[in-house]
């Protein structure tokens, strides 16, 4: 009953009630606009890195991760073994180098990647990012294509059918100069990617560089579900990377912020021994506390890792990692900020309410209406008209969100500045619905908070005082 | 006069209805203030690591060098130009620069890095790099050494004495190749740079190019950002050469130039959203006063006073009612600004790997520019003339014989 009286207490005075209806309606429609927006931003972000650039995961040697150095490799035999995994889409490898490509009119230093065309097209989607109809992805031009970059390709001054040298050094030692043909330009909408970036064939570059068959630099590859990647990592983990504690993992966990305590234990633990991931686990387990173990073991796990590094798009890309997490902080704070200035006006409209009907609270009190239910009914009318503002608040930004979602935003006027961090132009704004669920509760809260003190200023009334007030 | 004191006196007859609106416009303001001032004071760190350690903010080329950026459209180093742009009100130095590509290698290591040839004596005293400078020392005019970027050198494992090879490509397709003797490490800020950056005295690096008394520009070191659009036409008539253009950091650097407008775009967005929220609150407020006073309204006119004397009270009440939480907020949110700007936070952990990425210092920057304060006073200021225009029409519009029975 209270319920139904805190309702019709509401619409007693039409203007204020309004007035706050109007308030919350516009300030969420604002906040939650503004969050899908930034929402879809990262989105596009991450999809784009992750089809394009760095895939659901990486496999390479753990000294090349440090040291991008010629003779770090790994065997390609891991290549079939993750195939047949369940949960991989495709499979790639590659050979990494950073070197000097020049032109007849310029150079630049950029890392050259040699792929193989067909297995490199199920796991990126580069061949779809070409310029023009003259760019090819590693078809017609039969001896030594390259494929690159826009940004590159204008720094350099080539285009199409171009040649290009490239001067590097090969296993041996020994200086070497290959001349490739472009074959193709790619334009994703990370300009930086663009410029770094050139790609030849896997067996091409095997010839220049007199690297054997059955090493590699680099697997990528992706998952069925692209983001979720660390189980994958843990299981690969488990088979293929070795831990070591050697004066080199020991001079990693020093410069990591390891307490010293952790460390000499650790240190006393020193030897040849390569671990397995299970028995590495066990190993330090018997030596650490708990609360150590479950705080450093991720920085140990890292630091004494040998052999085989298996790297998430996560590591591979911390920022993009950082941005997921903080998105959603960014939701909480956001309208957190905007509820809580409207919480100010709710406040404020409460407590005219309470001193408005104090002779007629002051008399429900005397004929002997419970004072709980009486401040229970203050807060009602506030939820209630939080709520209702809440509802026109997100039932608006849902069809704003909507709209802009199927036309996209356009962010052109900003391109050059958003490509050079790898944002996409046209921005899709979304939201999920759990985000609607948690607004829907921070509304509710604000409703509660903001009603407090007036609704302990009725309870506190002296009903026969409250009755006599003009 | 007695307006004012009448208005200052009714707005405390309802304490606590005065306190909760003062509240609110001062949580508004307060947090309009910092996040407006950690956003332009981010900016201008930004535009400082990019611009001042590097670029500057203004630069004379050769046309051709801007489109193609390569060591083949330099423009010739002139002294008589040098003192004639040095001459401009708001100019502080003309750095001649000879910047390129090259890569160099030490042992068995070899990494592409960008080399920069200045003039040792007045160059650093725009970048700063001198002060830098972590081992060894920096470069003496004429110096046949290099300094080379922290990070750099560390990848390449040398140290100050050792010798390095750089390699490139010349002036007119000529092959640039020598060995250089480190002679100082140097931490720049801007980890980007520090990844890549090797400097030398301009004869020098001019000589390794083969592109003797020839740069790739000329740096206008000024006092002051405000001042580039009236110096850029004072330097083109000083100039006066078809075959160089002056150019501004914003046009070097469009990137970041986007990258702060978009980000600016969004905080104004914010601050809209923000005060248009506050401003239903206080008009709410101002409603309600209006309602709750019709009867005191009534009173006074029916006793005499002139309906515009009425109206000027509550104009005056309303903008008491919201200056004196603008205020609160202007310096409470001031005195946080000014701590922050003496004593910046630094950014720890996987954030600073993050700002470091995008070639900013992990530090928060609070920007104390009085224009944030001001701006903000400006929009409260105008939500509360626009709020008063509803008692202000009630008042007109009113019957003093309805606002007695009330």
């Amino acid at each position: 009953m209270i319920l139904e009286i805190a309702w019709k207490n509401i619409w007693r005075s039409k203007i204020r009630s309004l007035v706050v209806i109007v308030a919350i309606g516009v300030g969420l429609l604002g906040g939650i606009t503004a969050v899908a927006f930034m929402n879809g931003l990262l989105i596009g972000r991450i999809d784009d890195a992750l089809e394009i650039e760095v895939s659901s995961m990486q496999i390479h040697n753990v000294e090349f991760m440090e040291n991008s150095e010629l003779q770090f490799f790994i065997n390609d035999a891991i290549v079939t073994q993750i195939e047949t995994l369940p949960g991989v889409k495709a499979v790639c490898k590659r050979l990494v180098i950073e070197t000097m490509v020049s032109s007849n009119r310029s150079a630049a230093g950029i890392k050259l990647l040699g792929v193989e065309p067909e297995k490199e097209k199920q796991v990126t989607k580069l061949y779809e990012h070409l310029v023009d109809s003259n760019s090819r992805y590693f078809e017609g031009i039969k001896r030594r294509p390259i494929l690159i970059g826009a940004k590159l390709a204008e720094k350099l001054k080539v285009h199409v059918r171009s040649k290009i040298a490239i001067n590097t050094v090969d296993m041996d030692g020994v200086s070497i100069r290959g001349v490739y043909r472009v074959v193709g330009i790619f334009k994703t909408q990370n300009s930086g990617f663009d410029g770094m970036n050139a790609f030849i064939r896997f067996s091409d570059m095997q010839k220049m560089l007199s690297i054997d068959d059955g090493l590699v630099h680099e697997i990528a590859f992706m998952l069925d579900d692209m983001l979720e990647t660390a189980q994958m990592k843990i299981d690969l983990q488990k088979q293929y990377t070795r831990y070591r504690i050697n004066d080199r993992s020991l001079l990693k966990i020093r410069n990591d912020s390891i307490p010293n305590i952790v460390y000499s234990k650790i240190e006393s633990l020193k030897s040849s021994v390569d671990y397995m991931r299970v028995d590495f686990e066990n190993e330090i387990k018997l030596y650490l506390s708990e609360e150590e173990f479950e705080q450093y073991s991720p920085q140990l796990f890292e630091s004494c890792e040998a052999g085989i590094n298996v790297s998430e798009w996560k590591q591979l890309s911390p920022e993009l990692a950082m941005q997921t997490t903080w998105m959603d902080f960014i939701l909480y704070v956001f309208v957190g900020i905007i509820l809580t200035a409207l919480g100010f006006g709710i406040v404020n409209t409460m407590l005219m309410v309470v001193l408005e009907r104090i002779r007629e609270i002051g008399m429900l009190i005397a004929i002997g209406m419970n004072r709980r239910r009486v401040f229970a009914m203050i807060v009602l009318e506030s939820v209630m008209l939080s709520l209702v503002g809440g509802f026109v608040g997100i039932l608006l930004s849902w069809g704003v969100v909507n709209v802009l979602h199927n036309t996209g935003v356009d962010m052109s006027m900003f391109s050059e500045g958003m490509e050079a961090i790898g944002y996409p132009s046209l921005i899709y704004p979304s939201i999920s619905f759990g985000s609607y669920i948690q607004i829907t509760i921070m509304v509710i809260i604000t409703g509660v908070l903001s009603a407090i003190y007036p609704a302990l200023h009725a309870v506190k009334l002296n009903p026969s005082e409250a009755i006599r007030k003009a | 006069m007695e307006i004012l004191k009448i208005a200052w006196r009714n707005i405390w007859r309802n304490k606590r209805r005065t306190l909760i609106t003062a509240s609110s416009l001062m949580f508004a303001v307060i947090f309009g203030v910092s996040m407006r001032s950690m956003q332009l004071g981010t900016y201008d760190t930004m535009i400082d690591s990019a611009v001042r350690q590097y670029s500057g903010f203004i630069q004379v080329q050769d046309t051709a060098f801007w489109k193609d950026k390569t060591i083949d459209e330099l423009m010739p180093e002139s002294d008589e130009a040098i003192s004639k742009i040095a001459e401009i009100d708001g100019v502080i130095s003309v750095l001649p620069r000879l910047e390129s590509f090259a890569l160099i290698s030490s042992g068995n290591k070899t990494k592409g890095a960008f080399l920069q040839g200045v003039n040792p004596s007045i160059d650093s005293k725009m970048t700063g790099i001198a002060d830098k400078i972590v081992r060894g020392r920096y470069l003496e005019p004429g110096d046949d050494g290099l300094i080379i970027g922290q990070r750099l050198a560390g990848f390449l494992n040398i140290n100050v004495g050792d010798t390095i090879v750089l390699i490139s490509q010349g002036y007119h397709g000529v092959t640039a190749a020598d060995v250089f003797p480190v002679r100082g490490i140097v931490r720049i800020p801007n980890p980007a740079l520090d990844k890549i950056l090797m400097i030398g005295d301009i004869s020098t690096v001019q000589e390794f190019y083969g592109a003797e008394e020839k740069l790739t520009a000329l740096v206008v070191n000024i006092e002051d950002k405000s001042m580039i659009s009236t110096i850029i036409p004072k330097v083109e008539t000083v100039l006066d050469d078809n075959s160089l253009v002056t150019l501004s950091w914003t046009q070097m650097n469009k990137e970041l130039q986007q990258q702060i407008a978009a980000d600016n775009g969004g905080g104004i967005v914010m601050l809209i959203i923000l005060y248009s929220v506050v401003f239903f609150g206080i008009l709410g407020t101002i409603i309600m006063m209006t309602a709750e006073r019709k009867k005191e309204f009534g009173v006074m006119v029916a006793l005499g006073m002139q309906k515009k004397y009425l109206s000027l009270i509550v104009l005056f009440e309303t903008i008491f009612l919201g200056m004196l939480g603008a205020f609160l907020g202007a310096v409470v949110s001031s005195s946080i600004v000014w701590y922050f700007h003496d004593s910046p936070i630094k950014i720890t952990g996987e954030m600073a790997d993050i700002y470091e990425q995008f070639g900013i210092e992990p530090v928060l920057s609070f920007s104390t520019d009085l224009s944030i304060i001001g701006n903000q006073f400006l929009i409260v200021l105008f939500l509360l003339l626009v709020a008063v225009i509803y008692p202000m029409i009630k008042i007109r519009t009113f019957t003093i014989i309805d606002s007695l029975r009330s």
